[in-house]
């Protein structure tokens, strides 16, 4: 039995062991239990990676000729360690959170966590573009009831628009230019280097937009609307979904459709990265100005999130090696900083009430931990050193001049800026202001639930010193 | 072996005049039961037997084409005839307590004669090789069908099955015309020989005319915009089990009519194209896609809901196949099995639930996931299918359907093809919020028996089936479109 079908069937078990012990009061450690040995897997296959990488692993035909089928290459690897991780982190974390804000339905919460947590993995180990786009489907669905889990009016309104913005630019845009790659190319497996051999450019055009519209949770704009609406979610699901899972898939994705589909040389020359480069560069631009309007915590941190998602496939697209290093740094590390921005958030909203930044002010005092792991987060954001934020925009920059696309280092100059000046009225707030409010709630730190976040911020940290380590792992194995 | 087909169609017909001699229900019921399932096996021995061997020529009466009359049994025959004969079954078997409930006493073993008639005619005129014996057989399903339709409850029942049989009328008349022209034109009635003569024959203004008839009859039948208002009716009107049964297989007649009669009959000179008659049905069935989608979203009755759905589904349908091209006839055949197996699973929920209710609003499915979880979830699977979502058939057509259209000279339609099946997700969630997320639960539904459970969790069983394994589905419709397209002397 292959290993990568057996983890996925392993997390199928998982969804019917929640389901059958959904009455029980341990619910909670059972799911923590499911991250463990969903971890547990995801470090075997690391050790074992020289045996797996490239190894196909067919399952089902579905179309003739396109099979259901597994594989793993180094950058699936990156994403998979992770995103399971990161899962086991908010598995402990949302076990508390769930208690403390007397969600009612945990079983369900866990299911769809579980399914989600599936998907993802799903998509990562697709070695094609079939399997990919029947997870990605999967993944929508499954984050649906998550998004709703509150059940409240609010909460369906916003869901349906996640799911209409989702499935509409999965069916609209993605499918056909899968079909149309199928037909183009006749094949939908990910190559290094790219599936195109005869093309002409107009087809690139048309299939580089397609893909970049479809693939809307990289929540390129104008289809970004579906990430601010996901944030009625509790805040695990904002956490770990919609800062890590489902985000990075579309990034995930749309990088490797970028490299191994289109490949490089068929980008370059036809000149359609061009595309992807303006987009991304607005999306930029203009969620950090809408970040800066924003009041409410999450909202602020969901719109800071399409921005730096952005940064990833601005990265990808520039095609420059350095660029692409960054581009994968930046997936690791904007996952690192913003999981924990969020955590704290829910922290500070489980704690003390507080939902707006305008409220936030001298809540140092009350919650030091979460604040600290607040600014750490927030640095890593900005991109200052000594996190890791810096390194990525680093090379970043170098790649930037290693392209020649000068132009390019306003964009980055003025993100920057505006990052900043979203971020750090948060943090001064916190520590500088005086307090106008009273908090609700017990007002200070539960170290339960501040512990998977401390453990993540401690990791943030770090890898700053190591990040010769993982530079020299994908200048090596993927560029 | 080789009596196979004809048994196919004396053994309903021999049973229904003996179950009016005795006039009871309950015989009634279990005598049809049994037929079916019977004749459900003798169409799988058929199909394994034409799939191994090729075609099956039968000769009624040892009388010789073109005087005696033949049955053929090709691919494309035995892959609708267990079509319909499945969703005959499968209707049978879940419809039996709304029978009991809906319809008078006094008729029901009436209702089952006429259904069985109904399934003779559907079965007589995919088997039939002869041209004449197609309307007759024709007819004698829409005289049945009237019946069953006349049966509803409601006030509108009988108008909607006056107004069936009219059009219906209207409709046999211009095929019978057609095939009058043909009949003067070429002296035969066999499709076989007619295929043939057809070739010889320079292409006159009466043949021209024969088409057109042809045409508009089939457009009447398979509800082409803006021939489709009599399906919205019935579907309306009809008792709801009648509506499960047709939406399977009724309007699906009609494509078969038009493949066989426009790509098999005609394929020599191939109407289609040389008229330029395939612009004009692509475009019609574009505005039907766009309009009944649109109809769909607006309304709030269920059954009309689902009807419209229907007209769109089956636009998507007679539009692979006017894209003429061998993927497009494939795909079009698939989405025929899938789109049956669906919609006639989504129609059966509506009337097993609701047996009591004349009009099936959204909010009267409120709170019904709660109530009844797994045969929501049955539901929801079917209705993913209609999305037509990953794993599920429904996404199998849309890949084949999308492909063909890219493939095609007219690859631009594939927007609106991909927005109105986006399109379908409106109302579609509709139904689902009112399923999962109503405070209300409605209490006034009926509680499904095991049979009719069962009968759902099959069909949502085969919409996943379908979804993952395709050697039934895509197989046999590349096979057949194979068959048409390029093997020019079958």
């Amino acid at each position: 039995m292959n290993i990568l079908a057996s983890h996925i069937l392993f997390l199928s078990l998982g969804i019917f062991i929640i389901n059958f012990l959904r009455k029980e009061k341990f619910i909670g450690l059972v799911s923590i239990l499911i991250s463990l040995v969903s971890l547990t897997y995801v470090l075997y296959i690391v050790n074992m990676q020289d045996s797996l990488i490239n190894q196909k692993i067919d399952l089902i035909n579905i179309i003739p000729g396109i099979p259901l089928s597994f594989s793993l290459d180094y950058l699936s690897l990156i994403f998979l360690v992770i995103s399971n991780s990161l899962w086991l982190m908010v598995s402990i974390f949302s076990e508390k959170y769930l208690e403390l804000n007397k969600y009612e339905n945990k079983s369900k919460f866990y299911i769809f966590f579980t399914l989600s947590m599936l998907a993802t993995n799903g998509i990562i180990y697709s070695s094609n573009l079939l399997t990919t786009f029947i997870f990605y489907e999967l993944l929508t669905i499954a984050t649906y009831p998550l998004v709703t889990f509150k059940g409240d009016h609010k909460s369906i309104i916003n869901g349906k628009r996640y799911l209409y913005y989702l499935l509409g630019t999965s069916i609209i845009f993605f499918l056909p230019a899968i079909i149309l790659t199928h037909i183009t190319a006749g094949t939908l497996d990910y190559k290094i280097g790219g599936v195109f051999t005869n093309y002409n450019n107009t087809t690139i055009y048309i299939l580089v937009i397609l893909f970049l519209f479809g693939i809307a949770k990289s929540a390129i704009m104008p289809f970004h609307k579906w990430l601010p609406s996901a944030m009625v979610a509790p805040t695990p699901v904002s956490a770990l979904l919609h800062a890590v899972a489902v985000v990075k898939s579309g990034v995930f994705i749309l990088l490797k459709v970028m490299l191994f589909i289109f490949g490089i040389d068929v980008l370059t020359a036809s000149g359609a990265n061009i595309i992807i480069i303006l987009f991304a560069s607005f999306t930029i631009i203009a969620s950090s100005i809408i970040a800066l309007s924003k009041d409410n915590i999450k909202l602020r941190l969901a719109y800071s999130t399409i921005g730096q998602l952005s940064y990833i496939v601005l990265a990808t697209a520039i095609l420059a090696p350095y660029s692409i290093l960054a581009a994968i740094l930046h997936l690791i590390f904007h996952a690192l900083g913003k999981i924990i921005l969020f955590l704290s958030a829910g922290i500070i909203a489980t704690q003390t009430g507080i939902k707006n930044v305008s409220e936030m002010n001298n809540l140092s005092s009350k919650l030091p931990i979460t604040c600290l792991l607040m600014t750490i987060g927030a640095i890593i954001m900005v991109g200052l050193p000594p996190t890791v934020g810096f390194i990525s925009k680093w090379y970043l920059l170098l790649g930037i001049v290693e392209s020649e696309k000068l132009y390019l280092l306003f964009v980055i100059i003025l993100s920057t800026l505006l990052n900043a000046s979203y971020y750090f009225p948060m943090i001064y707030k916190a520590y500088f202001e005086k307090e106008k409010f009273s908090y609700k709630g017990s007002s200070c730190e539960n170290m339960i639930l501040a512990f998977p976040v401390i453990l993540i911020g401690f990791i943030a940290v770090f890898i700053f010193f190591k990040t010769d380590f993982i530079v020299k792992f994908i200048t090596e194995q993927i560029i | 072996m080789n009596q196979l087909p004809v048994l196919v169609l004396v053994l309903p017909l021999l049973v229904a005049p003996i179950l009016l001699l005795f006039r009871d229900n309950r015989y009634a019921y279990n005598m049809s039961l049994g037929v079916s399932f019977l004749n459900l096996l003798l169409i799988i021995s058929l199909f394994q037997h034409v799939y191994e061997n090729g075609n099956m020529l039968y000769e009624l009466g040892s009388w010789e084409a073109p005087i005696g009359i033949r049955l053929n049994a090709d691919l494309l025959s035995c892959y609708f005839l267990l079509l319909m004969n499945f969703m005959s079954l499968i209707c049978l078997i879940a419809g039996h307590k709304n029978v009991k409930s809906q319809i008078e006493d006094d008729n029901i073993y009436l209702f089952y004669i006429a259904w069985l008639l109904c399934n003779v005619g559907f079965s007589g005129i995919i088997l039939t090789n002869d041209i004449f014996n197609l309307f007759v057989f024709l007819e004698i399903s829409s005289l049945a069908s009237y019946f069953l339709i006349s049966q509803g409850n409601y006030k509108a029942s009988s108008l909607a099955a006056i107004q069936y049989l009219f059009i219906g009328s209207i409709g046999a008349v211009f095929i019978l015309f057609a095939i009058g022209i043909l009949y003067a034109n070429t002296g035969t009635l066999n499709m076989s020989d007619l295929s043939n003569k057809i070739i010889n024959n320079n292409i006159s203004l009466s043949m021209s005319l024969s088409i057109a008839m042809f045409l508009i009859g089939v457009g009447i039948k398979t509800a082409l915009f803006p021939l489709h208002g009599w399906l919205v009716r019935t579907y309306t009107y009809a008792p709801s089990i009648i509506v499960s049964y047709f939406s399977g297989t009724s309007t699906k007649i009609g494509v078969y009519i038009l493949l066989r009669i426009f790509l098999d009959v005609f394929h020599s000179i191939n109407p289609l194209e040389h008229y330029e008659l395939a612009q004009l049905i692509l475009f019609l069935s574009l505005i039907g896609v766009l309009l009944s989608t649109l109809y769909a979203v607006k309304q709030i009755e269920v059954k009309k809901m689902l009807a419209y759905s229907s007209v769109a589904q089956l636009s998507y349908i007679i539009l692979a196949i006017a894209l003429l091209t061998p993927e497009g006839l494939t795909a079009s055949l698939v989405h025929v099995f899938n789109h049956s197996i669906i919609k006639t699973g989504l129609f059966l929920v509506v009337t097993i639930l609701f047996i009591n209710n004349k009009d099936v609003s959204i909010d009267d499915f409120s709170g019904l996931g709660s109530k009844y979880p797994v045969l929501m979830s049955a539901f929801l699977l079917l209705l993913l299918g209609l999305i037509g979502l990953p794993l599920t058939s429904g996404f199998i057509s849309k890949w084949y359907l999308v492909s063909a259209i890219l493939q095609s000279d007219y690859w631009y339609i594939s927007a609106i093809v991909l927005v109105t099946s986006f399109m379908t997700l409106f109302y579609v969630w509709l139904l689902i919020e009112k399923i999962y997320f109503s405070v209300s639960v409605n209490h006034d539904s009926s509680i499904p028996t095991i049979s009719q459970s069962l009968c759902i969790y099959l069909l949502a069983a085969i919409t996943i089936y379908l979804g993952i394994e395709t050697s039934l589905t895509f197989g046999i419709s590349d096979q057949i479109s194979t068959n048409f397209f390029y093997n020019t002397n079958k």
